[in-house]
């Protein structure tokens, strides 16, 4: 009979510390989507900036700029490129230069929207204008965040800083288990040692973080520059600039 | 010689009259085929020298009688428009041209010259006289002088000895060519090209060169003023080309003069040594006379008056522009080369360094404000 009660003390500790580890010790396991391999169009780039690449980790094959993204492409923008991926539910993903993101999504029946979808950010920045209904999940993972999304315009770097334009987000700290809620104008980063400190933004560093994207906010042209150089001895030099320009509102 | 191949553009027309005298072709006078305005010193000295053994005139004398001998006198008088008579040559009866009867002589100005006709026995003298007129004409085509506009007569009389000492003429003939400088020989034109590239001038990189067309041989007075608000242009270049050169003061900032040099051929680089006189951001204007021979004299022929802006530019700016667009070290490395914006080219059209500040302005506000970016 002891033993038995030994027993059950053991199984009970043992499902006791499966149940901790599961909520606290690896969240990021537990909060982790599965999808399963398809071609099925999940997203496309709408606006970019060259350089920007993107690759189907499965299949390594790069295909071109423009074309739509499939579950498990890996999206890459150099150091001066941007891109802006409208996902089927009208979310919306800006993609600042140096940035490297794998896109994950199972879509519905009709495959027409977006059900669950995952971003990670392996590199670079992102800001999110989420258009989420009730019956979707939408989050990003970062190097130790987890970011479910809930609606809401915000911003997140490959290393764990988030702000929040507007609306609502649950950061998970994958080292820690720790969930905050980030509500209006807030923000969290996450040191290496898994300190967080979060806290309120100004209306002036909120306008200086969404800046950077303001260049997607409108389609692009591209214009070439020549700028010819010369010296009084008579040697040329030539600069070429492709600049990426708004087009002027009509 | 200088001029043959502008001689060449002289039209030459040969008008003659035909040989109409009172008793049939007693007298008939032509031209050599070659000849031509080229030749006009060789015409000028027909009589007495020919530099290249070419005839040029060439006389026909008969004698229609069946049956009398007869003695026949020649004048010839060469005569231009301009300058009135240029040479008369005449025979005194003992040099008499003694024709058979029905006899036809044929004879050039070199059997002249010779003092022969072609059979080599009869004599052929004249005496003749050449005018100061001819002896300047000689005098200016030696010196390399063009043919100006110009009509020239040959004019041939000829006389049959009667009673043994008097003197009756029985036939005249003239013969003329008209001689033609074309204008164009005698402007100065631009280059519409070399006009362009002058008309933007950027000091940074090199001194204007000025270049024209008309004749490379002479030697042309070229002169660059300042435009001024009390004088007008014309004043000013004017006042300068009535100045004698002085080789020694080929700048006279005072009077707007920045540049009065006289030089050959159809080009020339302001002064890389005189470039800090220029100033950026002025208008200057410039000219070029040159004083050309004729036979009828000297004509000066000026160009028109052309216009050159030098470029302002704004380095500090441009730099600052730059650095941003290029960033620093790309800047700092065109500047260590020496290197400095000259142009650009943005859809299509090229903007000059001044005018591209204001474009390279706008394209940075807008990467600044986040409405453009630059890509790789």
């Amino acid at each position: 009979m002891k033993n038995l009660k030994t027993g059950l003390l053991i199984v009970g500790l043992l499902v006791a510390a499966i149940i901790v580890y599961l909520l606290f010790v690896s969240p990021a396991e537990q909060t982790t989507m599965q999808f399963e391999e398809s071609d099925d169009e999940i997203a496309y780039v709408r606006r970019y900036v060259p350089a920007v690449t993107i690759s189907n980790v499965s299949t390594d094959t790069l295909v071109t700029v423009g074309k739509s993204l499939v579950t498990g492409d890996t999206l890459t923008t150099s150091s001066a490129g941007f891109a802006m991926v409208l996902f089927l539910d009208e979310t919306i993903t800006r993609v600042s230069p140096s940035s490297q993101l794998v896109i994950r999504s199972a879509l519905n029946q009709d495959k027409d929207m977006n059900l669950r979808t995952q971003i990670n950010l392996a590199l670079g920045a992102l800001f999110m204008d989420v258009n989420r209904r009730g019956d979707t999940e939408f989050e990003i993972t970062t190097t130790n965040t987890v970011a479910s999304v809930k609606g809401t315009r915000f911003g997140i770097t490959s290393d764990d800083y988030i702000w929040v334009e507007e609306g609502e987000v649950e950061v998970t700290i994958r080292s820690t288990g720790q969930i905050v809620n980030l509500a209006n104008r807030m923000f969290l980063e996450v040191d290496q040692d898994g300190t967080v400190e979060s806290g309120e933004l100004t209306d002036e560093q909120i306008s200086e973080l969404s800046s950077e994207y303001e260049i997607l906010d409108r389609d692009l042209i591209e214009r070439e520059m020549r700028l010819q150089f010369r010296s009084r001895q008579g040697q040329d030099a030539e600069e070429r600039l492709r600049i990426f320009e708004q087009e002027e509102e009509n | 010689m200088y001029w043959s191949l502008i001689l060449l553009l002289g039209l030459l027309l040969q008008t003659g009259k035909s040989a109409v005298s009172e008793e049939g072709q007693l007298l008939n006078l032509q031209f050599h085929g070659d000849f031509s305005s080229d030749h006009l010193d060789e015409l000028i000295t027909f009589m007495f020298k020919s530099s290249e053994n070419i005839p040029v005139l060439h006389y026909q004398i008969q004698n229609p009688s069946e049956n009398e001998l007869v003695e026949y006198l020649i004048e010839t008088r060469l005569m231009s428009d301009f300058y009135g008579e240029l040479l008369y040559a005449v025979q005194e009866p003992e040099d008499a041209i003694v024709l058979q009867p029905d006899e036809t002589v044929r004879f050039s100005n070199l059997d002249i010259i010779n003092g022969k006709l072609p059979d080599g026995e009869r004599d052929l003298k004249f005496d003749f006289i050449l005018s100061s007129s001819a002896r300047n004409i000689l005098s200016s085509l030696n010196a390399g002088a063009l043919v100006s506009d110009d009509n020239y007569t040959v004019e041939v009389e000829l006389f049959k000895i009667t009673d043994g000492v008097s003197k009756e003429r029985i036939a005249t003939e003239s013969i003329s060519f008209e001689t033609n400088l074309p204008e164009s020989v005698l402007t100065i034109t631009d280059d519409g090209e070399a006009l362009s590239r002058i008309s933007r001038t950027d000091l940074r990189f090199e001194t204007p060169l000025f270049q024209w067309s008309g004749l490379e041989q002479l030697m042309y007075r070229l002169i660059v003023v300042k435009k001024s608000e009390t004088e007008t242009t014309e004043q000013l270049l004017n006042h300068q080309f009535q100045q004698p050169h002085s080789s020694e003061n080929i700048t006279n900032t005072s009077r707007n003069v920045y540049l009065d040099v006289i030089t050959t051929g159809n080009s020339f680089r302001y002064p890389e040594e005189l470039a800090e006189v220029l100033e950026q951001g002025e208008v200057y204007a410039w000219q070029v006379r040159a004083n050309v021979k004729t036979t009828h004299g000297e004509k000066e022929i000026e160009s028109d008056i052309w216009d050159f802006t030098t470029e302002r530019v704004d380095t500090d700016k441009l730099t600052e522009l730059l650095t941003i667009l290029l960033g620093t070290d790309k800047v700092e490395q065109l500047l260590r080369e020496g290197l400095e914006l000259d142009k650009i080219e943005l859809d299509g059209r090229v903007y000059t360094a001044s005018e591209a500040i204001p474009i390279l302005q706008e394209m940075v506000q807008k990467i600044q404000t986040n409405r453009a970016v630059i890509g790789e």
